[in-house]
């Protein structure tokens, strides 16, 4: 079994798990988590919703089909500002990233001279492939809706 | 791989072109139609006094399409229709060993009537994602592949074509189109794992890469660890426990391109021995070993598919990175700066430092016509990604995954 990288520490985890909250919702990148369940149907994914305690996410969303975990975390607004991700492949990042995939598209087909780990900035839009065989992983995150107090190195 | 990269992508239309042309009439063996007239006579000695395990790889060299991106390492395979002396030699393959299996462009052998591999629910068809997010679609067919000298060796391997049925979303939004796009005909896969999905795959049909395609409906597929895309190089009689990638050392300045080594096997032939005493780094479960700089220490592995150095450097290693246009992914030093880290394996055992260089990415690249350069790399938060820099001027072992260990690398 693959270790996901990008996560939440083990306490936040942890603190999400002693609270025993738990549902079946996930969200698109930028939008309410209420908009929810709809992620999961698309992707053939099971979702639970966990809360969190304090450093900015007040909620993460995870997603599972096989070996590909996602999790999306919300803040105390209620909206997603990042998705993290690890498998055996990317996710659908159409469905995942909502109205900003088309951000993604556009800027991902502009010429490139490197061949490898990939971070595609689109505005306010940040996106990170990386891994190798059987073990692929990733974020997306919106620059102006990670929340304060909220660091990136939590989403690792 | 999206898009064709290149402040040279203009031209790869026509290179690709070329490199077709090249493969269909242009094999060693002949061949008038696109299809190698025989099957060659390369019996277990070989056909002209070298052993049979040895097979030409170059960066941007002899066996890649001209116009290449940087640091592309390239090898020739032979397809065959499984049994028969029905092949064709395919050039531009990328070496790639941070993945596992052979994967051609559809295109490039359907003259070659290779049968696609049916199972319950109909054909047996992949999905296969790569670290830049690009992914590879198509169906899985038998080939009979022949590496070098050596025998053909029927394997499954994929046929790329991103129209085959209906790739699902989840396979991604990036799905390489053909040759030109992609910037090679085909990979070969020859990372540490003999199979490119392992049990998963053959426990849950939500495995996300192995799918069965009846007409345009696809639905996921369990498929079992032996019958998964190979590694040809594990399917050899003799050379399957790994292989040798020796690459000459290139100046930081950098070289248009260079000629090189792969060999099959390690320790079978007289041309492979391990040299004594060289320390084996043992890979992980998933494949990896750590790599610290400066004390930080990440996850890391090796990859000839990727081509720089990418890595999170500590802040005073004075490698900022180029704020040129197109170039964010690179490093650009004000000079060139030497380097060491310390590769290990994750139990902590197998240490190796390894020296290395980093320059400007945008001087070097610049410098028409240089398209091969140790010194180049860019930041990455997560791991050490070990490119094809690293492997110019080593000799770079790996030992495929065995049934008591999940492979090594020593240098």
């Amino acid at each position: 079994m693959h270790t996901p990288h990008w996560r939440l520490p083990p306490r936040l985890i942890a603190a999400a798990l002693a609270l025993g909250l738990a549902g079946t919702a996930s969200a698109t990148l930028g939008e309410q988590e209420e908009t929810a369940a709809r992620d999961a149907t698309a992707m053939a994914m099971t979702a639970t919703r966990k809360a969190v305690a304090g450093r900015g996410a007040s909620t993460v969303h995870e997603l599972r089909a096989g070996r590909l975990a996602v999790r999306q975390y919300a803040g105390a607004d209620g909206t997603v500002f990042a998705v993290a991700w690890d498998g055996p492949i990317h996710p659908d990042l159409d469905t995942l990233l909502g109205v900003h995939a088309r951000a993604l598209r556009a800027a991902a087909a502009g010429p490139r001279t490197a061949r490898g780990p990939r971070r595609i900035v689109a505005g306010n839009l940040v996106v990170e492939f990386g891994g190798h065989g059987r073990t692929l992983q990733g974020r997306a995150y919106l620059i102006d809706a990670v929340p304060a107090g909220a660091s990136l190195d939590d989403l690792q | 791989m999206t898009s064709s990269e290149s402040r040279r992508g203009a031209t790869v239309l026509l290179a690709v072109a070329l490199a077709i042309a090249s493969a269909a009439c242009g094999s060693s063996h002949g061949g008038t139609n696109g299809i190698d007239g025989t099957n060659g006579t390369n019996g277990t000695n070989g056909t002209n006094g070298t052993l049979p395990n040895v097979m030409t790889l170059s960066v941007n060299g002899t066996t890649c399409s001209a116009g290449s991106y940087w640091n592309k390492p390239c090898v020739s395979v032979q397809i065959c229709r499984p049994g028969t002396s029905t092949c064709k030699t395919i050039s531009d393959l990328l070496l790639d060993t941070g993945s596992t299996g052979l994967r051609v462009f559809s295109s490039l052998v359907s003259d070659l009537g290779l049968t696609n591999v049916s199972v319950s629910g109909g054909t047996l068809t992949e999905c296969i994602g790569y670290l830049d997010g690009s992914a590879q679609w198509g169906p899985v067919a038998m080939a009979g592949v022949k590496l070098g000298g050596e025998d053909a060796v029927t394997v499954p391997i994929q046929l790329i074509d991103s129209t085959f049925g209906t790739a699902p979303t989840s396979c991604g939004t990036t799905l390489d189109p053909d040759p030109a796009s992609a910037g090679f005909n085909g990979i070969l896969g020859v990372a540490n794992w003999k199979e490119d999905c392992g049990s998963s795959c053959a426990n849950d049909t939500a495995n996300g890469m192995y799918y069965a395609c009846s007409g345009a409906s696809c639905a996921g597929a369990t498929r079992a660890v032996s019958d998964q895309v190979k590694n040809p190089v594990a399917a050899l009689p003799l050379d399957n426990n790994g292989l040798i990638v020796k690459l000459p050392s290139v100046a930081a300045a950098g070289s248009a391109s260079v000629e090189g080594t792969l060999l099959l096997g390690i320790g079978t032939r007289s041309n492979n021995t391990l040299p004594a005493g060289v320390i084996k780094t043992q890979l992980d479960f998933n494949g990896e070993f750590k790599t610290a700089v400066s004390g930080g220490s990440s996850r890391a592995f090796t990859d000839t598919g990727s081509n720089g150095l990418f890595f999170n450097p500590p802040a005073s290693a004075g490698l900022p990175v180029c704020q040129n246009t197109g170039y964010a992914d690179w490093f650009c030093p004000a000079s060139i700066l030497s380097l060491n880290a310390d590769n290990s394996a994750s139990s902590g055992l197998g240490s190796r430092t390894v020296a290395f260089q980093l320059g400007n990415a945008v001087t070097i690249m610049d410098n028409t016509p240089v398209y091969v350069s140790p010194a180049v790399g860019g930041p990455l938060a997560t791991y050490f990604d070990w490119g094809l820099p690293f492997f110019l001027g080593r000799d770079v072992y790996l030992g495929l995954e065995t049934s008591s260990g999940y492979g090594w690398v020593a240098y």
